[in-house]
């Protein structure tokens, strides 16, 4: 951050943050017709897509599931997975290779084909439709937070644990005070990568939900199978304005513990 | 430390990462365990069930599901373009995902979180409802083609969907952010005081971005493809909905199994294009290695 | 972001220890049966605005009809059915299929339909072909749609043959992108094969037609996208379903025709998956569904029409114009018996055309 980036730069990331938000914003616009089928420009402009949302049992209650079902199982996917890069880069067990293919396998297998599998293989194990969905959508983000994790481990040096260690530290402590500080953007973006495979996946869940368990991708699927009404894009846009209003508390969240964190880092 | 001491530092510590690594217990207790419990959710929960596949592709009716695969030309030539679609989608995100990443490494604070914040946007708006929004930007009469035509750069509308364009632009913009995340992950390690130092000595700006920043995101940036490439693979929604005649593999899976009823044969396509990334990822890591050292040891 | 997780993660807690109780509690929940003489019935369909159709048309008047059972609504899925029954966790008790399911091939999958309970020789057995393990509900397919605005001085299709000729109505087409959406009879409808002469399909033939359009032909993003693409105006006419055209024509108010000589019928069909807890139930709600009184129910809600010959006439009269059952003189026959057959072959042609193969 010694110099200013350059002009080139700046207008070259400009222009990717525009294709970036450039279809949500479409949506946004859209969910705010007045018209009953998505088109665009819209023919007027009114607010009763987003009442529909709400007076809406069915949107609302999968709305509400899949942000538990994404939740309980971003979490998981989060403790397991840094538990899991961690021992891959640093514990370097004999079969990292293999270990590695098969945590990673979620990401790679078509997802049609293991949904069928699950089913099968749940029913054989007694899970019900929540925990099968949970344990699935565990699986399926396991492998971003391993990828993130790793990524950032192997960029960390591992002397600064030796040198935690020499000075007395016991492992866990060194992990905690040390390494998990510093891996800590890696885990995050796995976690989100985790949070949103989870709130985004319609295949597994298609399998998995049951009539009085439904997640908002499948509740999204089956709408735009027959009529496509704006109530999508209004939810959409409902999700994304949530987001923001996350993203800023902890903005707001982050500037009263900057100086902390920086301290701990440096 | 003189300056150059800290580079050379630096550069051994990178090296020393995988000869150190490879002591395992080098701190005194052994951590290998660590991987069992993901690894066993991952083993009951996502292999078991891809087994249960797996036996039903050599049963259902018999192993000539993988004959079938070979004997019908279709099957390897949607394939191999969907391979190609992926690597284009890939080194597409790559181009335009770094850059983006590089500036938010530059910037501010406040503007890194706006540029982080636009990263995160379009995540939680679901695949489905991007994909359609798409498709009001680039169709004929879309926005985008509509916009061009007012200005006078084209007089007839280009064809932006309904072919490899299409998906091409979707998937790219779907899988951007997990492009962009990693990579910034990996530039956040880096050390700024290393690039004052070596500006201090004279470098220019540019051997300093080539020599020491780009080599040292390098992790970030194979983290980022190999997620891209993997993701891209399986694809479905966004091709079939922008790519019109663009046939991707996944879409012969579905049709397979969701409308044909063909477990077995789907399967087995579904375990081909299994074994086909995992070529891949194998063929891939071997590059990561060789880029590796180009970029540690390229003084 | 890292302040980000960690808010979640705390605010997680709480759901933490509800899994914990949920874990172990989830398999008796999940399958929880009806208690006592109470009936649960769970009715698969294709959702959305079908959904509400559906619902209003023939469940709840059959739930206020049968007092004591319950009908609720499930998104239907032949692979998730298929696995249903092979599992023998059938949680389906009557799903609505398109025509491209319940023929010979899926028998293993369903129970007969009882046909002492339910009125089958009220429904069309001369056009909608059966085994005897579905009946039809409902008509629906897909018909020629046109924008007025871009048609050559006042002219309109007529048919296939013209959808085919650019000469005549210049300008972009659309068809739809899946092998169920019977793109090859619109081709050898075009090419001026007889209807009753369609089947078996030239495959060939139609591919060979379908590539004579070159860049004039459109392949439709979705089935919703094909109906919008000729309310834009971006193709002048297009083979897209007649209640996607309804759609845009009625409620989006675009300058859409559908015509519908030559409409290809693609009705809805009931079927009970095997192996159903219910199976007494389920056949009543499908006599109930497909009763001379009931069946044209939902087509208040919805541009499908009955299947049941004699329930035509219960359709509201303003309605009956915008329903393909009430053109099926000039409609187009499916033959299922020859697709139960050929359907992987006509489904891998359809791939090869896509993929650019000739």
């Amino acid at each position: 951050m010694s110099t200013r980036p350059g002009l080139w730069l700046c207008a070259f990331g400009a222009a990717v943050a525009v294709f970036l938000i450039a279809p949500s914003v479409i949506v946004v616009v859209m969910s705010f017709s007045s018209g009953k089928i998505l088109l665009f420009p819209p023919p007027g402009f009114g607010v009763e897509w987003y009442a529909n949302f709400f007076r809406s049992e069915e949107w609302v209650g999968s709305a509400l599931n899949s942000l538990e079902i994404a939740l309980l199982s971003s979490m998981l996917a989060t403790v397991l997975g840094t538990v899991t890069a961690f021992g891959l880069v640093r514990g370097r067990p004999r079969t990292a290779q293999i270990t590695n293919a098969i945590m990673l396998s979620p990401l790679i297998v078509p997802l049609v084909v293991t949904a069928i599998g699950m089913y099968f293989t749940y029913h054989m194990l007694g899970l019900g439709a929540y925990a099968g969905i949970v344990a699935a959508h565990t699986t399926l983000g396991l492998p971003y937070v391993v990828v993130t994790v790793a990524a950032s481990l192997y960029g960390l040096d591992a002397d600064l644990e030796l040198a935690a260690r020499n000075l007395g530290a016991n492992p866990w402590r060194g992990f905690f005070r040390i390494t998990l500080p510093l891996i800590m953007p890696g885990v995050a973006i796995g976690g989100i990568f985790a949070f949103v495979s989870s709130w985004d996946e319609v295949v597994v869940a298609l399998f998995l939900t049951t009539p009085t368990l439904r997640t908002l991708p499948v509740t999204m699927w089956e709408q735009t199978k027959s009529t496509v009404d704006p109530t999508i894009a209004a939810a959409s846009s409902l999700l994304t304005t949530f987001t923001l209003f996350l993203l800023l508390i902890s903005v707001t969240l982050r500037r009263f513990s900057a100086g902390m964190a920086k301290e701990r880092v440096a | 430390m003189t300056v150059r001491g800290l580079v050379a530092e630096n550069g051994a510590a990178a090296m020393r990462r995988r000869s150190s690594n490879s002591s395992g217990d080098m701190v005194g207790w052994r951590r290998d365990w660590l991987v069992i419990p993901g690894l066993a959710v991952i083993l009951i929960f996502f292999i078991a069930p891809l087994g249960v596949m797996v036996w039903r592709s050599l049963t259902d009716p018999s192993p000539y599901n993988y004959v079938r695969f070979a004997d019908e030309a279709v099957y390897p030539r949607v394939l191999l373009t969907t391979l190609w679609m992926t690597s284009l989608v890939t080194l597409n995100c790559l181009l335009l995902g770094y850059p983006y990443a590089y500036l938010m490494h530059r910037v501010t604070r406040n503007w890194q979180w706006l540029l982080a914040m636009v990263v995160l946007l379009p995540f939680w708006s679901s695949l489905l409802v991007r994909t359609y929004a798409w498709t009001i930007l680039l169709r004929d009469g879309g926005l985008i083609n509509t916009v061009l035509i007012g200005i006078g750069v084209i007089d007839d509308p280009i064809r932006l969907m309904g072919n490899a364009t299409g998906t091409i632009v979707g998937m790219t913009h779907v899988l951007l952010p997990f492009m962009v995340l990693p990579i910034i992950a990996s530039m956040r390690r880096f050390d700024s005081d290393l690039s004052l130092a070596a500006s201090g000595l004279g470098a220019r700006p540019i051997a300093i971005f080539w020599r020491i920043f780009f080599p040292m995101s390098l992790p970030g940036v194979m983290a980022g493809c190999l997620l891209v490439f993997v993701l891209a693979v399986g694809f479905y929604i966004t091709p079939a909905i922008l790519g019109g005649r663009t046939a991707f593999f996944s879409m012969l899976i579905v049709v397979q199994v969701s409308r044909l009823l063909e477990f077995g044969f789907g399967s087995a396509l579904g375990i081909i294009l299994l074994a086909v990334i995992l070529v891949i990822i194998a063929l891939g890591s071997k590059l990561v290695r060789l880029d590796d050292l180009v970029g540690h040891s390229g003084r | 972001m890292t302040k980000l997780m960690c808010l979640v993660a705390r605010k997680l807690m709480r759901s933490a220890l509800a899994l914990g109780v949920c874990l172990p509690l989830a398999p008796w929940f999940s399958s929880s049966q009806a208690v006592a003489e109470d009936v649960t019935l769970t009715f698969a369909s294709f959702g959305g605005a079908l959904q509400k159709a559906e619902e209003a048309g023939w469940l709840q008047p059959f739930m206020e009809a049968n007092p004591g059972v319950k009908v609720i609504y499930d998104s239907v899925d032949y692979a998730k059915m298929k696995a249903m029954v092979e599992a023998n966790n059938v949680v389906w008790d009557v799903a609505v299929v398109a025509n491209d399911f319940g023929m010979a091939a899926d028998e293993p999958l369903l129970e007969k339909i009882d046909c002492s309970v339910v009125p089958c020789d009220q429904l069309q057995p001369e056009n909608y072909v059966t085994t005897g393990y579905r009946v039809p509900c409902c008509t629906s397919g897909l018909a020629i749609g046109y924008n007025t605005t871009k048609m050559p001085d006042g002219k309109a299709p007529q048919g296939w043959v013209d959808f085919f000729d650019v000469s005549a109505f210049p300008g972009k087409r659309v068809v739809m992108m899946d092998a169920s959406s019977y793109v090859f009879e619109q081709a050898l409808l075009g090419d001026g094969i007889a209807p009753k002469e369609l089947y078996p399909l030239d495959l060939d033939r139609a591919v060979k037609k379908l590539n004579s359009l070159g860049d004039d032909l459109v392949i439709a993003p979705s089935y919703q996208g094909c109906a919008e693409l000729i309310a834009t105006g971006e193709v002048v006419m297009g083979g897209c379903w007649t209640g996607r055209l309804n759609g845009v024509k009625y409620d989006g108010g675009a300058p859409v025709e559908l015509q519908w000589n030559q409409g290809i019928v693609s009705p809805g069909y009931l079927v009970v998956p095997k192996g159903t807890k219910n199976k007494e139930w389920a056949m009543k709600l499908v006599a109930f569904i497909t009763s001379t009184e009931h069946n044209a129910g939902y087509s208040k809600y919805i541009d499908y029409g009955p299947a049941n010959v004699n329930a035509l006439e219960m359709v509201e009269p303003d309605k009956k114009d915008r329903l393909q059952s009430s053109y099926l003189d000039k409609s187009v026959f499916l033959d299922d018996l020859w697709y139960d057959k050929n359907r992987a072959d006509v489904n891998k042609r359809f791939t090869e055309w896509l993929a650019g193969m000739q």
